[in-house]
């Protein structure tokens, strides 16, 4: 059978602790092009979930594939077709220059230099950095931080795009220049998956909303399923959804 | 939003900014060492040819001397150490303590030349990029048996990438404290604990992080070789510094 599922999960289970885990008995899958957020408060394994997903922690049982590999067999298989951004750019951030920061993952991969320049301008210019291409990091904004992250990921042609708490630490411009370009990495083709506690700024461009709890999905749905049961496991309910218009564009 | 010091790389397309970065270690390791010989009229020159960099690296002098200021208090000390320390004519006498002629001329040009040797050093910190100060190194190691040049070369350039990182923390921590009444602590072995065991945490959660960053995004020594960007000067650079040495050393 023909599946454009490009991960899936099984019975993934991880403890950081004996007896105690952090991420348990977790099944989904995610299909190609999809814009999923995944809800939940601080400490319900979000994160310790992408880590898994990016081959950067060893699962205690389970396991994660991602276009039908297995990612604990094939992390380098994995990292390159799943980017994981995270939560503070500061020390996501490597390079010297905005440039070089760019390059960073496809020197990995050991490209040529040529390819490597090729597509870190390509990126630089979707992202609107291109014009800070030899600005020292230290000296851009935060959302413009955030984007430089995401532009070290992309760099290595990643299809995945997976993002924790994007959102932290952002004003109300940055977030919203933020959000202009998650949707136009969405629409040209990406699937993203984001850890967020701020559902009101994304939920409505999500196709698809997953909530953790204690380590365990407790739903996973669409938006407007779900979204009133939210605040049951310590999310705010968007604004628009608790006066009964529905989910509505944050920007508004 | 981050503040750049002088040490920072500063991008431009100035005559600095396109030398071989090798060419720019050769040549600055060779004048640092040529400038321990020089004297007063080489001094003068070798001063001339270095504010004319400066200027064409939109560095301004009062800027810099602000920033060095702790360097300058280093060079006063220096200054005054050697002046009452060395023998000579009596120029004055401070209560018991006797500044003799020669001192003050040997201080002035021991304190002259090392002020000339940081600031060739700013001026190559802000016209090099740490990524092609990386190469370099590994470039220059290679050569050695033993040495792992590739795992050096990128903790050199992730120490300077982060070095301001861990400034920026102490400050943050300092300033965190002070909001506490923290000058109130008169035990100064107590102040630095205070500081010190915070910003190590900081450090080594920062550290953590950028592994795992790093190791996201696919990292290993075996990456795409350097490049070096050659200005085509390289060759004109090397005549014109051991013309300059072989006056320091002349004069």
């Amino acid at each position: 059978m023909i599946t454009d599922k490009i991960i899936e999960i099984k019975n993934l289970t991880h403890n950081y602790q004996k007896n105690h885990p952090s991420i348990e008995n977790i099944t989904f899958s995610v299909s190609k092009g999809e814009f999923i957020v995944i809800a939940g408060k601080n400490g319900s394994g979000k994160t310790t979930l992408f880590k898994l997903l990016n081959g950067l922690l060893t699962a205690t049982s389970g396991e994660v594939f991602i276009h039908g590999k297995s990612v604990a067999k094939n992390s380098i298989f994995a990292r390159k077709n799943l980017g994981l951004v995270f939560q503070d750019p500061d020390t996501q951030i490597v390079g010297e220059t905005v440039f070089d920061d760019a390059a960073f993952g496809p020197e990995n991969l050991r490209l040529p230099r040529n390819e490597i320049k090729k597509r870190v301008v390509l990126i630089l210019k979707k992202l609107g950095l291109f014009h800070l291409k030899d600005r020292n990091p230290a000296t851009l904004s935060g959302g413009e931080k955030r984007r430089l992250a995401i532009a070290g990921i992309l760099s290595m042609n990643t299809e995945i795009l997976v993002l924790d708490e994007p959102f932290s630490n952002l004003d109300f411009s940055g977030t919203l220049e933020l959000l202009s370009y998650i949707k136009l990495l969405s629409n040209s083709g990406h699937t993203i998956l984001i850890a967020t506690h701020e559902l009101e700024k994304i939920i409505f461009h999500a196709t698809r909303l997953i909530i953790m709890d204690k380590g365990k999905i407790i739903g996973d749905d669409k938006p407007l399923k779900l979204i009133k049961k939210v605040e049951k496991f310590g999310i705010k309910e968007p604004c628009s959804s608790k006066f009964g218009m529905g989910i509505k564009k944050w920007e508004g | 939003m981050g503040r750049l010091t002088l040490f920072s790389y500063k991008s431009s397309n100035s005559f600095l900014h396109n030398l071989d970065t090798r060419c720019k270690l050769i040549v600055l390791s060779f004048l640092s060492i040529s400038i321990l010989k020089a004297d007063f009229t080489a001094l003068i020159i070798i001063t001339i040819i270095i504010l004319g960099f400066l200027a064409s690296e939109d560095i301004k002098l009062i800027s810099l001397l602000k920033q060095i200021k702790y360097f300058i208090l280093l060079l006063f000390f220096i200054f005054i150490a050697r002046a009452v320390s060395t023998n000579g004519d009596s120029l004055f006498v401070l209560s018991w303590i006797s500044f003799t002629k020669q001192g003050v001329i040997e201080g002035v040009r021991v304190c002259w030349k090392f002020f000339i040797i940081m600031v060739m050093g700013i001026l190559f910190s802000c016209s090099t990029k740490p990524s092609y100060l990386k190469c370099a190194a590994q470039w220059f190691l290679r050569p050695i048996p033993f040495i792992p040049e590739k795992r050096i070369s990128i903790m050199i350039s992730l120490f300077l990438r982060f070095f301001p990182l861990i400034l920026k923390q102490v400050n943050n921590v300092l300033d965190a404290q002070k909001t506490r009444c923290s000058e109130l602590q008169k035990n100064p072995i107590k102040k630095i604990i205070n500081v010190s065991l915070p910003v190590l945490k900081k450090i080594f959660q920062c550290a953590d992080n950028l592994a795992i960053s790093m190791e996201a995004r696919c990292y290993s020594e075996n990456r795409t070789e350097p490049e070096f960007i050659k200005s085509g000067q390289e060759k004109n650079v090397y005549i014109a510094t051991i013309v300059l040495s072989s006056i320091m050393f002349a004069f």
